[in-house]
């Protein structure tokens, strides 16, 4: 009761923000309450609850059955494939029913689970675990799988790091996500090259010899990879063995080597062209970004990093586009970073106040291994399950992915910061990058302030 | 009471806590309020909030009146006029910023290629730091249609015989704009002043698009280019809902309201002061 009280207590001083913010005649999507979520979810599933209870009528082993309650954040198609995979796993055993919601709404989840109406299983981002975890809001899943005799060696590192939170597991993640380098192949031919660089040094001389500029001095094709600005702060960076965290994940690295010369490398293209015209380009890259008119559709980009997704995006917007993938290149002082990229997943994990732990880990377990593959063709996301990176039905359900397997394969992803206020310094991150891509600061100067930014931080 | 009161004194009491959605209050004391003191983000973002505030009030107020004067005016199709000014105010802020998003777009946006018809080279309006400010003061003339027929009564409350009497006397346009129009109008224009410095207070809804926006935020940080757009509604919404720093934010919505609230008694003062000059005249 008191916890309610608390929870309505914090509901009506966002309401009080949310007027703050908008005025008096304004309306804002913060000011739900924490009340209004919970009592919107639980009437949802006092509807499924009940229509399911209509279905399974006279059905006797069913009502025997554990009922599971299971939280995801797709929706539409992407939730019905989600409801497929939780049919399949009901069919294939009779111990426990999956009941699956679609909860878009992470505030959602958040009321939930800390007002004792925890869901039994949620799927999760990995950073989400981290952030969820530092609260003490989820169970050990390493714990839970070992006495259970799970499989850890199908996550190679990366994917055990990313969920991990002081070397325990806390979500076991289903599809992974990395950014490998999309080249216009076209491009590549007129500067006389065949093959894509494997280093950055062949990048950036590549890229200067395919940029073009028009009659007015303004970029016509962009040769440097800098859109979409994401990868320009992170594979960019994690190519020449810049990270932003040391291997702790909590200690900054903003002024470390492999960032300086990213930085510098990105700096001596931006001054070839004029920082004005490279971000005025960049700038309709981004307003277009996806539609017919993105530049790499378009044929006015030479490389682009980007997710799988884009292959798609290619066919539906331009399919004339002559393209292929490759590995993100490492260095010449550092070859083995190829492959390198940011490194995310989804996950599942089992609530702290769940109720039903034992068919929550037992849905898990099934979905991570014997039910991963279906899931993964029906959604076309790459897998965290090391066993399927080699998986010829997986392999074929999208051209790119035999590249992007080969990049996993690598283990060089990276993972996000693990600071309690990482979001507070991807905010100074980003903020430090414009300095030096504006040519307001220096790369030293600009990492040097961001560092001492981010020791003050937790 | 239970809706306005109780959030209104439970977030001053959150100000001196900390905590998140997920964990309960731990009382701080005074630590929100140095950790802002402290913080060069939220003097950036009440400089940006002030320099909008202070800028585009006297622009808004200037283009509406401007408008009114021209919509007061006897013409042809002044209805349709009336209704064309007016229209950008009905539509919602967040269709009308994506739509000024493309506007802003350097090569393929409207008003860079209208500059071009003119021989001048515009700006990459949102990914310059320089300019992203001016391109929100523009985005704000655009809708001050409420403002427009606010001064529209006004003008027409003003008596037509000073206008007769300043004409034969020989005063010019700007004269009588100068010497009838705004003292007559001056307790409405100061009015409207307050109610524009106050919004411009709680600026977010444009921003907050801008910055969050799939191709709005061409910089990647959250406060737009260098945080040039950082406005303090905005870098307060962040701590609450991106940093999780509820204590801080609540903290923040306090220093806000103590803030409009003294800017306030001071408009209204200057108010009282023009309602009782233009009386006595």
């Amino acid at each position: 009761m008191k916890r309610h009280c608390q929870l309505l207590g914090m509901g009506l001083s966002v309401v009080f923000f949310a007027g703050l913010l908008t005025g008096c005649g304004g309306k804002s999507e913060s000011a739900s309450t924490a009340s209004e979520t919970v009592a919107a979810v639980e009437s949802q599933e006092k509807s499924q609850e009940e229509s399911r209870e209509t279905e399974t009528s006279g059905q006797t082993a069913e009502k025997e059955a554990e009922k599971v309650s299971y939280w995801y954040f797709h929706k539409g198609d992407e939730g019905e494939i989600m409801e497929r995979v939780i049919e399949r796993f009901n069919a294939s055993q009779s111990e426990y029913i999956v009941e699956g919601f679609s909860v878009p709404d992470k505030q959602k989840y958040i009321v939930a689970m800390s007002s004792d109406e925890a869901p039994d299983v949620i799927e999760l981002s990995n950073a989400e675990i981290v952030s969820y975890q530092a609260s003490g809001l989820l169970e050990n899943m390493t714990a839970m799988g070992t006495a259970k005799g799970y499989d850890f060696s199908i996550y190679d590192m990366p994917a055990v790091d990313n969920n991990s939170v002081d070397g325990q597991m806390y979500g076991f993640p289903i599809t992974s996500v990395i950014i490998q380098m999309f080249y216009n192949k076209d491009l590549l031919v007129e500067i006389g090259e065949t093959e894509p660089p494997k280093t950055m040094e062949e990048l950036y001389d590549m890229a200067v010899r395919a940029t073009t500029l028009d009659a007015d001095g303004n970029i016509d094709i962009l040769g440097y990879p800098l859109f979409p600005l994401a990868s320009a702060r992170q594979e960019l960076i994690y190519a020449f063995g810049g990270t932003w965290t040391d291997e702790d994940g909590v200690t900054p690295t903003a002024d470390s080597q492999g960032v300086l010369d990213s930085l510098n490398m990105n700096v001596k293209y931006r001054n070839l062209y004029g920082i004005d015209k490279v971000q005025k380009f960049v700038a309709t890259g981004n307003t277009n970004r996806y539609t017919p008119q993105d530049i790499f559709f378009a044929g006015k980009q030479l490389f682009r990093f980007d997710g799988p997704w884009l292959a798609n995006q290619i066919r539906d917007n331009n399919p004339d586009i002559s393209f292929d993938v490759a590995m993100i290149p490492g260095t010449e002082a550092n070859p083995g970073l190829r492959g390198v990229s940011r490194y995310e997943n989804t996950s599942l994990a089992i609530p702290a106040g769940a109720k039903e732990k034992d068919g929550a880990y037992a849905f898990i377990s099934w979905f991570t291994t014997e039910g991963a593959k279906d899931f993964l063709l029906e959604i076309g996301s790459l897998p965290a399950n090391n066993t399927l990176f080699d998986d010829p039905d997986l392999m074929a359900c999208n051209d790119v992915f035999p590249s992007f397997m080969e990049a996993l394969k690598t283990g060089n992803g990276v993972a996000a910061p693990k600071m309690a206020d990482a979001a507070q310094y991807t905010s100074f991150i980003e903020e430090y990058l414009d300095y030096v891509y504006n040519g307001s600061k220096a790369p030293e100067k600009a990492m040097d302030e961001l560092q001492k930014m981010a020791e003050s931080l937790k | 009471m239970l809706l306005s009161v109780y959030p209104l004194v439970m977030s001053l009491y959150y100000s001196f806590t900390e905590f998140n959605p997920i964990t309960a209050p731990r009382w701080v004391g005074m630590e929100n309020y140095k950790s802002l003191f402290q913080d060069p983000r939220f003097y950036k973002s009440l400089g940006n909030t002030c320099f909008y505030a202070f800028v585009a009030t006297p622009v808004n107020l200037l283009t509406a009146l401007l408008l009114a004067s021209i919509v007061s005016k006897n013409f042809k199709a002044r209805g349709m006029v009336r209704t064309i000014f007016f229209l950008p105010s009905v539509i919602p802020m967040v269709a009308a910023t994506m739509v000024w998003i493309w506007m802003f777009d350097p090569t393929y946006g409207f008003i860079n290629n209208f500059l071009k018809l003119f021989g001048i080279e515009g700006p990459a309006w949102l990914i310059n730091p320089d300019t992203t400010m001016w391109a929100l003061i523009m985005m704000g003339t655009w809708c001050t249609g409420t403002t427009m027929l606010v001064c529209l009564a006004a003008l027409q409350d003003v008596p037509r015989s000073y206008y007769e009497s300043a004409e034969l006397d020989g005063a010019n346009a700007i004269q009588r704009f100068i010497f009838i129009t705004l003292p007559c109008t001056a307790h409405v224009i100061v009015y409207q002043a307050i109610l524009n410095l106050i919004n411009a207070f709680q600026y977010f809804t444009q921003v907050y698009v801008i910055t969050t926006a799939s191709g709005g935020n061409t910089s990647g940080a959250s406060g737009g280019p260098e945080n040039s757009i950082l406005m303090y509604p905005l870098y307060l919404f962040h701590n609450a809902f991106i940093y999780q720093k509820m204590g801080k934010a609540s903290a923040m919505a306090w220093i806000l309201l103590l803030m409009v609230g003294a800017l306030t008694a001071v408009m209204v003062k200057l108010s009282n002061k023009a309602v009782s000059n233009a009386g006595g005249e």
